[in-house]
């Protein structure tokens, strides 16, 4: 009960458009007990194991105080009883009786019902590992909502992720995914996807549904349902470079740690690191003049080509080293004023991971 | 009081000077000339107008029309002051609906410029070319001509120079020319219209109605959407077109209110407007309205000032209503309001909750939307004085000690109860109806207006990027294109250096198309296109204004960049708010002047209990 309602928590809106929504939907059904919680845009259904039930029915309980109790209480069989309409009573072996105020069912959104054009399955693991890589790039701005979500497009036995906020970028694809249905384009929103992340282990097997409008990601225990955003995603493809004539090679961890430090002296504003590339070592420096703050250190690197000046914003530069697996991460770099690619120097024959930086133009 | 008082002599002024200052009062600027002689075109009959400006008329003032024209004995009378042709036509002064009945036009024209003018009345041969400059005819001989009028309007001001001392940029003064010419294209749909800048044709309008003129003016996806309307009770008719809620502009540029065809200027009469259509602009915004009134003329009194285009009524009460009716009917008609509240609301929540709490390279940068402000050098670890020492005296040095309590790190919670902790023993802030920020002082409570004080900071960061360091650019990924009417082409470019050290680099790439290619490093900026429109319609609104256009541009960035009232904000942004209001220069007033915070002092709360 406690993971089930960890599961459905989180889409409880904290500011309620309709005071309903403050509520967690309760219902027993064919000796099912299934609770539900919805912010209208995302709707997330916890199955919760039961020893054994009588009749059959529903109501809703108030979120909050619902979850406060149940946190409270040490792991003993509960028993769950709806006597008269709207009242609910709680009890449990040792640790006595509570009475908590229902509500009218009916007063709850109506849910939707999905009607999956397109299904497949494939491993929680997997899944999971797609978000993670590409989350960190989804967009903030309210007003190009189609940014704000990952595209997921579906192709023969491939599956691939998409995000970015204009800045960065991050693409991963996966070509072992059994999937044999017709070519699909979908944006799914961020929340949507924090909750898969928290909801979905490992070992499961999700079937992922999409429809028209909404999309599903269904496992033994939870079915979530989110409303898909609407519009063009722009042609990421066009904007990614195939051809950036020079590479460095390095370190991944040294790398992220000497960005770490420096970025503790980046501009609190523009968080600017400047990046000088020589043949074996390139020199990251960052300035914060306001406070007469500097910093700068050097690293090995592995590289070809002409000596180079770069800016990134040194968070941006962060997140994608994060996202390196590898010992050694690869940049490839044209000019400072174009997109810089950065992929692991060993990829997986089944994954294709991209990362974009867009950088900052040096002023001078 | 027997008392004489020694009377000077009256000096009858030389009548050319008596001519330049009666002409100050009609011929303020280029575009009242282009107004004068629009309008006399079309008290003439023409159904076609071909207007040509060269350096926003100060070199060049052409209109030419295809009306009754002028005989030789007619064009000479109309260069004598008071001549005017259109009493005679008419019984009285107050049912005259034709636009320059005062005579004064001309011959006020003529007298600060070297003026040509070709016409052929209808039925005549030949035609008659006239020569002014500076009041004086100089040639009038007949010439072969097309029916119709040409009036050219060379070096307007050329003897005048202290009024040509106080012409604005030529942007600014087009800018003006432009609005005239909307005013009287929208006025009259069935006429054709041209207009010419410097050679090039920005407009060709062809006869047709309101819409069809609309689309020509402002493009076919606005003229689609205007909701037309149609109202008549009494004496009073109304119709026109307005903008539904989807088309909110950033300005009020784009409104046109006439009476029986004449543009007019009304506070009243715009409340009505704004307050008929408000609940279908649920996100704010300006309506796109183009609204004629017809009414008797003796229910209405426009001031004949020639600069002023201000109109009483004499039943002010009756308009304001039946305005207010005819909009909201045609707008209620149209649409079912606020259908998308819901929905857009679960949509900040989406954003919102994605927000946590990590340090600066743990958390992914565009979470953080106040950035701190560049502290003013501290040497010691004390926080920053928030107010220089000079400024303290009487009561507002106990201010300046609460906020500095405030902006430091000094906490106020044992003062109250603390809603929810933040982990941390930062200053207690509430924000109320997502508009102001309230924090408790030792001495009082602050309130703190969300949208100023944001604007303050940015104002401040702009300037000091335009004045001193450029702000560098974060090079984007997907370029966002714009395009602008073709007047505003000059504002714009006039601004991209500006912008530039403010780190948007834009790029012309078309005639009235540009991109931009980058933004301001780090600072969260939310629909590239939009806030750029906006800091140009900004900064053109306060064209007008003496200031120095770089603090224009500043305060314009300012504005549009900054949080809106409304906006629902984190914990963490409020107190970075805050800290950042009060490492500014000027934490007191915003760059229009409204002040940002005010204080209630404990001394005026322990009253409210007679304590």
């Amino acid at each position: 009960m406690k993971r089930g309602i960890q599961r459905v928590m989180g889409v409880v809106p904290t500011r309620l458009p309709m005071p309903s929504l403050g509520n967690i939907f309760v219902s027993l059904k064919n000796k099912m007990l299934e609770i539900t919680a919805t912010d209208l845009e995302i709707t997330v259904t916890a199955k919760v194991e039961i020893l054994d039930s009588e009749g059959e029915g529903s109501v809703l309980i108030q979120a909050k105080r619902f979850q406060d109790i149940i946190n409270q209480l040490p792991d003993v069989p509960l028993e769950i009883e709806v006597k008269e309409p709207l009242k609910v009573t709680l009890k449990g072996e040792g640790v006595g009786e509570y009475i908590l105020p229902g509500g009218d069912p009916i007063d709850f959104p109506e849910l939707p019902e999905i009607d999956a054009r397109v299904s497949f399955d494939m491993s929680g693991e997997i899944l999971k590992r797609l978000i993670t890589k590409t989350m960190f790039a989804v967009s903030h701005d309210e007003m190009r909502p189609i940014l704000t979500g990952v595209l997921i497009q579906l192709r023969m036995n491939e599956i691939c992720i998409v995000a970015t906020d204009g800045h960065r970028l991050s693409r991963i694809k996966r070509t072992d995914i059994s999937y044999s249905g017709e070519e699909k384009d979908v944006v799914v929103p961020m929340k949507a996807l924090h909750q898969l992340l928290q909801g979905i282990e490992d070992d499961d097997e999700p079937t992922i549904g999409i429809a028209e409008t909404r999309a599903s990601f269904t496992t033994d225990s939870q079915r979530l349902t989110t409303r898909l955003i609407d519009g063009h995603y722009p042609n990421y493809q066009s904007v990614i470079p195939e051809d950036n004539p020079h590479t460095m090679t390095v370190n991944t961890d040294d790398m992220m740690s000497v960005v770490k430090r420096i970025s503790v002296f980046a501009h609190p504003i523009s968080h600017q690191v400047k990046i000088t590339i020589k043949q074996d070592s390139a020199l990251l420096e960052a300035e914060d003049p306001e406070i007469g703050g500097r910093g700068e250190e050097s690293i090995a690197v592995n590289y070809e080509g002409e000596p180079l000046e770069l800016a990134y914003n040194c968070t941006y530069l962060a997140d994608v080293l994060r996202q390196i697996d590898t010992e050694e991460a690869a940049f490839k770099l044209n000019t400072s004023n174009d997109a810089a690619i950065i992929k692991s120097t060993v990829q997986n024959d089944d994954e294709d991971l991209l990362m974009l930086l867009m950088p900052i133009r040096l002023n001078r | 009081m027997t008392e004489t008082l020694e009377r000077p002599p009256i000096i009858t002024l030389p009548q050319s000077v008596a001519d330049r200052i009666a002409a100050g009062e009609v011929v303020e600027r280029p575009a009242a000339v282009v107004k004068e002689l629009i309008g006399n075109a079309i008290d003439g009959g023409a159904d076609r107008m071909t207007i040509a400006i060269e350096d926003a008329g100060r070199t060049l003032i052409k209109v030419v029309d295809n009306g009754f024209g002028m005989t030789e004995s007619d064009l000479a009378a109309a260069i004598g002051r008071h001549s005017t042709s259109k009493l005679k036509r008419f019984e009285d002064l107050e049912s005259l609906s034709s636009f320059g009945f005062r005579g004064e036009a001309l011959p006020s024209i003529a007298a600060v410029s070297r003026l040509n003018i070709i016409s052929r009345a209808r039925g005549q041969d030949v035609g008659t070319e006239l020569s002014v400059s500076g009041g004086k005819i100089e040639k009038a001989e007949p010439v072969a001509a097309p029916e119709g009028t040409s009036i050219s309007v060379g070096h307007l001001f050329f003897n005048v120079p202290a009024r040509r001392k106080f012409l604005r940029t030529d942007a600014t003064e087009f800018k003006w020319i432009a609005s005239v010419f909307k005013h009287f294209a929208l006025a009259f749909p069935s006429i054709s219209w041209e207009l010419y800048r410097n050679k090039d044709l920005l407009y060709q309008l062809n006869p047709g109605d309101e819409r069809s003129r609309l689309a020509g003016l402002f493009g076919d996806d606005v003229a689609e959407e205007m909701i037309p309307i149609n109202f008549q009770r009494g004496w009073l008719t109304v119709h026109g077109l307005i903008s539904p809620g989807s088309l909110a502009q950033r300005t009020t540029s784009d409104q046109y209110l006439y009476i029986n065809n004449r543009p007019i200027v009304s506070p009243r009469l715009n409340r009505a407007i704004y307050t008929a259509c408000e609940p279908y602009y649920t996100s704010g915004g300006h309506p796109i309205y183009v609204i004629k009134l017809e009414s008797a003329p003796d229910q209405f009194d426009i001031n004949v000032h020639p600069a002023k285009k201000e109109v009483k009524f004499a039943d002010e009460k009756g308009v304001f209503g039946n305005l207010w009716a005819a909009v909201r009917r045609a707008i209620s008609d149209d649409r079912a309001p606020r259908e998308l509240t819901v929905e857009k609301k679960s949509q900040m929540e989406t954003a919102a909750s994605a927000v946590s709490e990590r340090s600066p390279v743990d958390a992914p940068a565009h979470l953080t939307p106040f950035v701190p402000l560049p502290r003013r050098s501290q040497t010691s670890g004390a926080p920053a004085m928030p107010f220089s020492p000079d400024r303290k005296r009487g009561e507002e040095a106990e201010t300046d000690s609460q906020l500095q309590d405030l902006a430091g790190a000094e906490s106020a919670q044992r003062l109250v109860g603390v809603p929810e902790s933040s982990g941390d023993d930062g200053p207690v802030i509430w924000q109320v109806f997502d508009t102001y920020l309230v924090s408790p002082l030792k001495t009082g409570i602050v309130f703190i207006d969300q949208h100023v004080a944001h604007e303050r900071i940015l104002y401040e960061r702009a300037l000091r990027a335009i004045e001193k360091e450029p702000w560098t650019s974060q090079v984007l990924l997907f370029p966002v294109s714009f395009a602008v009417s073709p007047e505003d082409v000059d504002i714009v470019e006039e601004c991209l250096p500006l912008l530039r050290s403010m780190g948007f680099a834009v790029d012309p790439i078309g005639p009235r198309d540009f991109r931009i290619q980058a933004v301001p490093a780090g600072i969260r900026i939310t629909g590239e296109r939009d806030l750029l429109l906006g800091i140009i319609a900004e900064f053109k609104d306060t064209a007008t204004s003496n200031s120095d256009p770089r603090h224009r541009l500043a305060a314009a960035f300012a504005c549009r960049g900054a949080v809106k009232a409304g906006q629902p904000l984190k914990t963490e942004q409020m107190q970075r708010l805050i800290d950042e209001l009060f490492g500014c220069e000027d934490p007191e007033f915003c760059p229009h002047g409204r002040p940002i915070y005010h204080v209630i002092n404990r001394r005026e709360i322990d009253k409210w209990f007679r304590r």
